[in-house]
Formats: C-alpha cells, structure tokens, sequence
C-alpha cells in the first residue's frame, strides 16, 4: 500500500487499536457495548498522546526525608482535617455516619498495610485475614470465654501477628513475589477455616452477639460514641506509626525498600526488619478487627474476602504509598466514592480497576506521592 | 484400594488441567518475572469462548467429537487475543516499572477481566452441554473412567508435548529460552524481545483457554468467577515445580491435582482448597525452588 505516511502512523496508533479491542470485546460483551469499549479506548489513547505522553520512566520509589518534618502548611492541614474528624459528626445522619465509621475502618487497615507495601514495598495480598482474626479472636473470646474488651483488644493484635510469623519465616527471605502469591493463600486458608470449623467458628453464619466495648464511665452504644472511640484508634495509630517512622527502625526499612542488597552491606538484618514489620502490620489488623468484631456485634466469613484485600491495598497505593496522609486520603476516597456512585454499582469494579492500572502507569506512587 | 485409585483417576484429571494453566504462569514469569494475576480470568474467558462456539454452531446432546475440538479452537483462539491485549495495554507500558507496580497491574487486570466477563455475560452460571459421548464410563476393575477424563488427559499430554517439542526446537522456541535467561544479550544477537514475549503470553493463553473449555465441559458448569481459585492453584503448581521450568510446571500440576485429590478423599473435603496453599506455605519453607527449579535467592 502507498500510503502517506502520516496516515499510516495514525491507522497504527488509533484506528488498528480501536479495530482490535472492538473486536476482541464483541463475544464476551455483544455489539453495543464493545462500540462503547473501543470509543473509550480511543479517548484514552488520544489522552495519552496529546497531553501525557513522556519517556518510558524508570520508577523508583522516591527518597526524601520530607516526610518526617512536617511543614507549617502540613501542619494547619493536619489540624483542619482532625477538627472536621470531630465536629462533622455531630452534624451526620445515621447513614452518613455508618460511612465515616467505615472510612474510620479502611483507614486503620491501610495505614497498617502501608508499613508493608509503602514502607518496605513488599506486596501482601491477605491483609484482610488479619483482620479477621482479630474480629473472630474477639468474637470468641468473649462469646465462650466472657473476656472484656479492652484485653481483647492486645490479643487480638497478638494473635494476628503470631499468624503473620507462619508466612513470614519461610517467604521473607525469598524474593516479594512469593510473598504476595503466599500472603494471597493464607487469606484463602483462614477464610476457608473460618468458613468449616463449626465448632470454633460457627462456620458461614458466624457468630452473633458480641457485645459492644463498655468503659467505667460511658456506654459506647451510639452511633457517634463509636465513631469517637475508632477516631482515638486511628489517632493513636498514625501517632505511633510516624514515631516508628522516624526510629532508627523506620529508616533500615526505607533504606531496605531503596537497595536491599545495599542494606545488607551496611548490616542491617534485613530478614528480621522484614519480619518486625510484617509482624506489626499484622498487629495493627489484629487490633482493627477487634473494634471491628466489637461494632458489628457480628462476624461472620464473609466479610473477609479476598476482593476486600485488594480494597485496602487500593487505598494504600492511590493516596500515596508511604505517606501517612495519602494513604487516609486514599481509605476517604474509596469508602465514599463508591457511596456516591450506587447507581453505577455494575460498573464499579471495573472502573475501581482500571483506576488501579492508570495509576500504576502514570502516577505509580500515588496521589500525595513523590513524583517518580 | 478401589477409592484410591479412583481419587488418582479424578486427580489426574484435574491436574492436567492445572498444568495446562500453570505452563502460562511459568512461560510468563520465567520471561518477564512477572506473576500474572490475571493468568486464571484467561482461562476463564477460554471457557466462554468455547461456550460461544458451542452455541453458534447449536451443538445438542449427541453432537460428535468434531464439535469438542472446535469449541476448543474457540476457546483458546479467544484466549489468545485477551492474553495479547492484556500483555499490550496493560503491562507493556509499564514493563520497565518496579515489580510492586508490575504486580499491581497484574491484579487491576484480572479483576478488570472478571467484571467485564460479569458485565457482559451475566453474573450468573452458564451451562456447557452435557455431550452423550464425554460422558460414557468406562468401568475398570471397578474405577470409572469417563471419556470425558480420557479426552481431558489426552488432550494435556498431547500439548505438553508439542510445547516441549517447541520450545527445545524450533527458532522461536530457543529464542523464548535466550529472552528469558538473558533479555538484554538476547536483544543483542538479533531476538526481537517484545515480539518473544507477546509469542510467550499468547502461546500461554492458549493454553489455558483449552483448559477452560476442556474443564466446562467436564463440570458442566462455567461463571466470571472461575478464574481466581484455579488461577492461584495453578500458580502454586507452577512454585511447585520450579517457577521459570516448563516441564516442572507439567509435573508440578500433576501432582497437586493428585494431592489435592487425594488429600479431600481421605483428609477433609471440606478443606480441600485450603490444601495447595498448605503445599505451597510447607514448599517454600522446606525448598523454596521447587522441585526441579535452579536455586534462586
């Protein structure tokens, strides 16, 4: 063909794509919607090559100190976000509430996924099972045993992260892929054990009647005293996590996700740092799913899936990894957005996928994230 | 003795499945040291590929053999074209990312598979005709062996086979093993590396899109969401015997279908998918491998 060859390059770019992804779509989706898919694809692709096309970038996760000083401007932000935390649910219907206690939940998860895949950039995939051991530790203990609370609540995180120890000895020392395939089945092993041990678990219908968190002086039954009593969590959470960011700890773990080889050759024990940390991300889900457990009144295996894993990372990986504030604004964005979007409920995941693969192409450390 | 061997029969079966899927993790990841999620919603569109060929050509109950292969060109045809538009859109951008952001993509795509195929066809079951002649049993010695296991196996061992034949022979094949032992010096004598890994991802694809077809017609019953449990069995197949080792992958799929078999048979049924990922936690603490894999860090 003589074609010019301008027209050539854009049949190649756009026409020969639309073409392919119109047809590849039309068995699984029908006629009308592949039109839809391949249109879509072509505004992307159009996007891309006028306004973001660059260089194929190498990503490194950056390096900076930056964030263990906070800045003035960090500062009043910091202080503006805790007095709305406060005041605002004051104002909320019960609904609306439900989802902020919910965006309380997320958060505490991420932050504690985020010591893992953030700071030490190490995937985990069955975050979610911690969690779930911590609401059911809780459950049980004190449906069968009548234990309170509050000492639930250490052994919750105890225990979860005495499970972490099962998968952190054999996969910390190879290479994070198996970490994220193995972490993946353990979260499947705890679900289908949740799920089959009648005895322990009750099996798919769970365990009912847990009773609520009481202290000497205040009844935790409402709505908003909940929702106070998970905000104290969450503060004392980040608090904790950006004094373990400045430690000696924190920096072997930055130092370990930039050059891991590197990190050995000035003796830090890289197996154990890995180990400490993963053992404490597990802790910090241990003790969420305490409060968890404690809020439902209600667990059962099925809040504990796979799919809510993935949530969490995405939370993690969209506001910023290793950033204490990307990664609550990314808990805040995924727990409202799709409260926004129920009448698109079909096309949730989709988008919520596609989200992740964009991200990870052009803004791969997240919103509040250092430029790659 | 008569379970056992039975439970061997049905373990076999469901292996060669397993090793069909685990040769595309293994192809996949011994070339882009890459684990690709979204490996298993393949397989799965294999099976509704070959669920359309079953239709359009109005297959019924006593259609013969021709329409099993047929649908299962259909199957693997379709699985190809997603596993190459996966591998182009998705990964190719990011090749030269951290593997965090390669392993992140690989889950955005798998689910993004998963709610395409639920969008499009339905959330719930689809049925695959119930073909007179894959369901004739054999009875041996008191073991029942459907033609259906016969065909299933068959059809596995032909392909591994003809794969091993490939890759150990043909000009492509070698340049596959160059790609994965060495991409830049590969990239010097003359491979083209891009052109071998979308070779890699499409001949893996196909595979596991036969696998899908094959297991539609054997439980009669396919949806969206087939793809995950498989998908991560079969990658613990492929850790078994050696990530990166083709025919580690065919030995390794085997033997967990075996295992797993057996293992609900006379341990737990209700644990039996709990089995690979024990296997795969005791595997990686004791020779972490694999079984015929070269040592890595």
């Amino acid at each position: 063909m003589n074609l010019p060859s301008s027209i050539r390059s854009i049949l190649k770019a756009y026409i020969l794509p639309l073409v392919w992804i119109f047809a590849v779509s039309l068995p699984i989706m029908g006629m009308v919607r592949s039109i839809f898919a391949a249109v879509f694809v072509l505004a992307g692709l159009l996007v891309f090559n006028l306004f973001i096309r660059k260089k194929p970038r190498v990503n490194k996760p950056g390096f900076s100190w930056a964030h263990t000083r906070l800045s003035s401007a960090g500062r009043s932000a910091w202080i503006f976000a805790l007095a709305a935390a406060i005041i605002l649910p004051l104002f909320l219907n019960g609904y609306s509430l439900d989802v902020f206690t919910s965006v309380l939940f997320y958060s505490m998860l991420a932050l504690g996924l985020n010591l893992l895949v953030g700071d030490l950039g190490l995937l985990n995939l069955g975050y979610i099972a911690f969690y779930g051991i911590g609401a059911y530790t809780y459950a049980i203990l004190s449906t069968k045993f009548g234990i309170g609370f509050w000492s639930s609540m250490m052994l919750g995180g105890i225990v979860a992260s005495a499970f972490s120890l099962i998968i952190a000895i054999p996969t910390l020392r190879l290479k994070g892929d198996y970490l994220a395939i193995t972490t993946l089945g353990f979260g499947e092993i705890i679900r289908i054990v949740l799920n089959n041990w009648d005895s322990l678990t009750n099996g798919p219908n769970g365990i009912m009647n847990i009773p609520r968190p009481s202290l000497p002086w205040i009844q935790l039954s409402t709505g908003i005293r909940f929702f106070y009593l998970v905000l104290c969590f969450v503060i004392i959470q980040i608090y904790i996590l950006s004094r373990i960011k400045r430690s000696m700890f924190g920096r072997y773990a930055v130092a370990i996700r930039e050059n891991e080889r590197a990190s050995e050759m000035v003796a830090i024990n890289t197996y154990k740092v890995k180990t400490l940390y993963f053992m404490l991300s597990a802790f910090f889900g241990g003790v969420a799913g305490v409060l968890f457990a404690s809020k439902q009144m209600f667990v059962s295996p099925d809040s504990f899936t796979f799919i809510e894993s993935v949530y969490v990372l995405a939370m993690v990986i969209l506001g910023g990894m290793g950033n204490i504030a990307g990664v609550l604004l990314g808990a805040f964005t995924l727990v409202v957005l799709p409260e926004l979007l129920r009448e698109f409920v079909i096309y949730r995941m989709l988008i919520f996928a596609l989200l992740l693969i964009t991200m990870m192409l052009f803004k791969p450390n997240g919103l509040l994230g250092k430029k790659a | 003795m008569r379970i056992f061997i039975q439970q061997i029969v049905n373990g076999i079966t469901t292996g060669s499945v397993y090793a069909l899927i685990a040769l595309g993790y293994t192809m996949v990841y011994g070339i882009i040291e890459l684990i690709n999620f979204a490996h298993g919603e393949i397989y799965m569109i294999g099976a509704y590929g070959g669920l359309l060929v079953l239709a359009l050509l109005g297959a019924h109950h006593s259609s013969g053999i021709g329409i099993v292969f047929l649908a299962m060109g259909g199957g693997m045809l379709l699985s190809m074209a997603y596993g190459f538009t996966v591998e182009k859109f998705a990964y190719k951008p990011i090749r030269d990312s951290s593997r965090l952001s390669l392993l992140i993509t690989a889950l955005g795509a798998s689910i993004f598979l998963q709610n395409f195929v639920m969008i499009g066809q339905g959330a719930s079951d689809k049925n695959y005709i119930s073909l007179n002649l894959l369901n004739t049993a054999f009875n041996i010695y008191g073991v029942s062996v459907t033609s259906n296991q016969i065909i299933i196996f068959a059809v596995a061992v032909i392909i591994m086979l003809s794969l091993d034949l490939f890759v150990n022979k043909t000009m492509t094949g070698w340049a596959m093993k160059a790609t994965s032992q060495d991409p830049v010096t590969a990239q010097l004598v003359g491979i083209n590396v891009d052109t071998i890994i979308s070779i890699t991802f499409i001949i893996g694809s196909g595979l596991a899109g036969i696998a899908g077809v094959l297991v539609g017609f054997y439980y009669g019953m396919i949806n969206f969401y087939i793809g995950y449990l498989v998908g991560i069995k079969a990658f613990t197949a492929a850790v078994l015997g050696g990530i990166g080792d083709i025919r580690g992958a065919m030995v390794g799929g085997l033997l967990l279908g075996l295992l797993e078999s057996l293992g609900a048979a006379y341990l737990s049924s209700d644990y039996k998918d709990a089995f690979a990922f024990i296997i795969l936690i005791l595997l990686l603490l004791i020779k972490p491998s694999g079984l015929f894999g070269k040592k890595q860090a």
